[in-house]
């Protein structure tokens, strides 16, 4: 099974340099913005604009690619589903080839997938140049409790080792005769061979992980679970600002139109 | 001083490295379920668990930190159903409090009570969120309800109902089954747990 990390990639530039907290705050303007505009040919420029301001990083062609990988099939859903369906179809696309497409469905549809597309973009360029670890320790340094950022960290971590548990656990089974392919009743076995011997021989190992908390008295000191700590600067109170000029901006036309 | 009081009653050591390991089963069950190519998703069978031993709060937690941290690092669209996996872990917990994971049928009810709040809450944020899809193959049971003349609310709602009391009854008896199948003495590290099967009032126990 393919081991899963988290989307981080090393590097330094651009958007790199920025606090977790100011990204992540960033994100949520942008966020909220984009999910205000009603228009696709607005979003469209937006997302534009997005491109040319985080293109420094020379991350975002891989960011573009992963993105319209993960929403690709949305869009695919989204257009079948307002084009020819519609539930407020008035008006067809003048298409010789396509009379039943509706207009207003195809705009929907395109509002909707521009607002994911805005949307995902900024979330993987926030993920692409954010260790988990530093978000969390930022967001530990912003008062969250450290319980979540030791369970955080702790499910990362525990990922590769439960695949790396299922390979070997398939092994076995396989090895006893079992097949994951065939007729339903064949895989649910298959699924069941697989999931209690996984399930039930981690928690068996959950008595040994407490007692190790509470030898290192987690629960009753305040040592924070992450000791690299990033300080806020000017441009990181610039990015903050600057993102939420573009959303009171976007909120006061809205309002006006 | 009350908070302390909240976190030791919830937050116990045993509790807190439950809720990591629910989540990496979560995650890793819903991997499995898609390599085996089974028509469920099985993606709350951690939250459950982890509602079932340590009660609806813990199980609210798992269920939330399941679907964000999923958003992290593999598919950002689960995050945003974030709020679902948060009912179904109060909803579990909730349950079992109440008495309704003693015997096979009352799981099934259970079962039933824990998709139709998924489905509340599913329902609005696939609306208005997605527009009625997910690119999911239950999208074209969207689409035929749409063809049959039904308006989009009507068969977004269908189709989330469709899709999700099956799995969730399921998820509901693996989870029982995963309760009865532990030992007692690892049952006695949590108290939650022990009421839900022996058939005492939970609440004494919170």
């Amino acid at each position: 099974m393919q081991q899963t990390r988290g989307f981080y990639r090393e590097g330094q530039a651009g958007f790199y340099s920025f606090h977790p907290l100011a990204k992540f705050l960033s994100f949520l303007l942008y966020v909220l913005s984009v999910f205000q505009i009603t228009s696709w040919i607005s979003l469209s420029l937006l997302f534009l604009a997005f491109c040319l301001a985080a293109s420094k990083g020379s991350i975002m062609f891989n960011i573009l690619r992963k993105v319209f990988l993960i929403f690709l099939p949305v869009l695919i859903a989204l257009l079948f589903l307002h084009s020819f369906f519609h539930p407020y179809h008035q008006a067809d696309m003048q298409w010789n080839n396509f009379p039943d497409m509706s207009a207003e469905g195809m705009q929907y549809a395109l509002i909707i997938w521009f607002r994911f597309i805005c949307a995902g973009s900024f979330a993987l360029l926030f993920l692409k140049t954010t260790k988990i670890s530093a978000l969390t320790s930022a967001l530990e340094q912003a008062k969250m409790p450290r319980i979540l950022s030791y369970i955080i960290l702790n499910a990362i971590n525990l990922l590769p080792d439960l695949q790396k548990r299922i390979g070997e656990i398939q092994e076995s089974q396989q090895a006893r005769g079992m097949e994951l392919k065939g007729s339903l009743r064949n895989r649910t076995r298959a699924l069941l061979s697989l999931m209690a011997p996984l399930i039930y021989g981690e928690l068996e190992q959950l008595d040994q992980r407490a007692l190790a908390l509470e030898i290192k008295g987690f629960r009753n000191n305040n040592t924070p679970t992450v000791y690299k700590r990033e300080k806020i600067q000017i441009r990181d109170y610039f990015l903050v600002g600057l993102s939420f000029g573009g959303f009171c901006f976007i909120t006061g036309i809205h309002i006006w139109l | 001083m009350e908070n302390k009081t909240i976190r030791q009653k919830y937050f116990s050591s045993r509790n807190i490295v439950l809720v990591p390991l629910a989540i990496a089963i979560n995650m890793s069950i819903g991997q499995l379920v898609s390599l085996v190519k089974l028509p469920i998703f099985l993606d709350s069978i951690g939250t459950v668990t982890a509602a079932l031993l340590g009660g609806p709060i813990i199980g609210a937690l798992t269920g939330l930190l399941t679907n964000l941290i999923w958003g992290l690092i593999s598919s950002p669209v689960a995050a945003s159903f974030a709020p679902v996996a948060l009912v179904i872990g109060l909803a579990t917990g909730l349950c079992a409090k109440y008495g309704l994971f003693r015997s096979w049928w009352k799981v099934l009810i259970s079962g039933l009570i824990i998709a139709l709040a998924a489905s509340i809450t599913a329902v609005p944020i696939r609306l208005y969120l997605f527009g009625g899809v997910t690119g999911s193959g239950a999208d074209f049971l969207t689409a035929y309800l749409l063809a049959l003349g039904k308006d989009l609310t009507g068969s977004v709602i269908l189709t989330v109902i469709t899709s999700n009391v099956p799995d969730k009854i399921v998820t509901a008896f693996l989870g029982w089954f995963l309760l009865k199948g532990l030992s007692k003495r690892f049952l006695s590290g949590y108290p939650f747990a022990s009421t839900v099967l022996v058939g005492k009032t939970a609440s004494a126990e919170l």
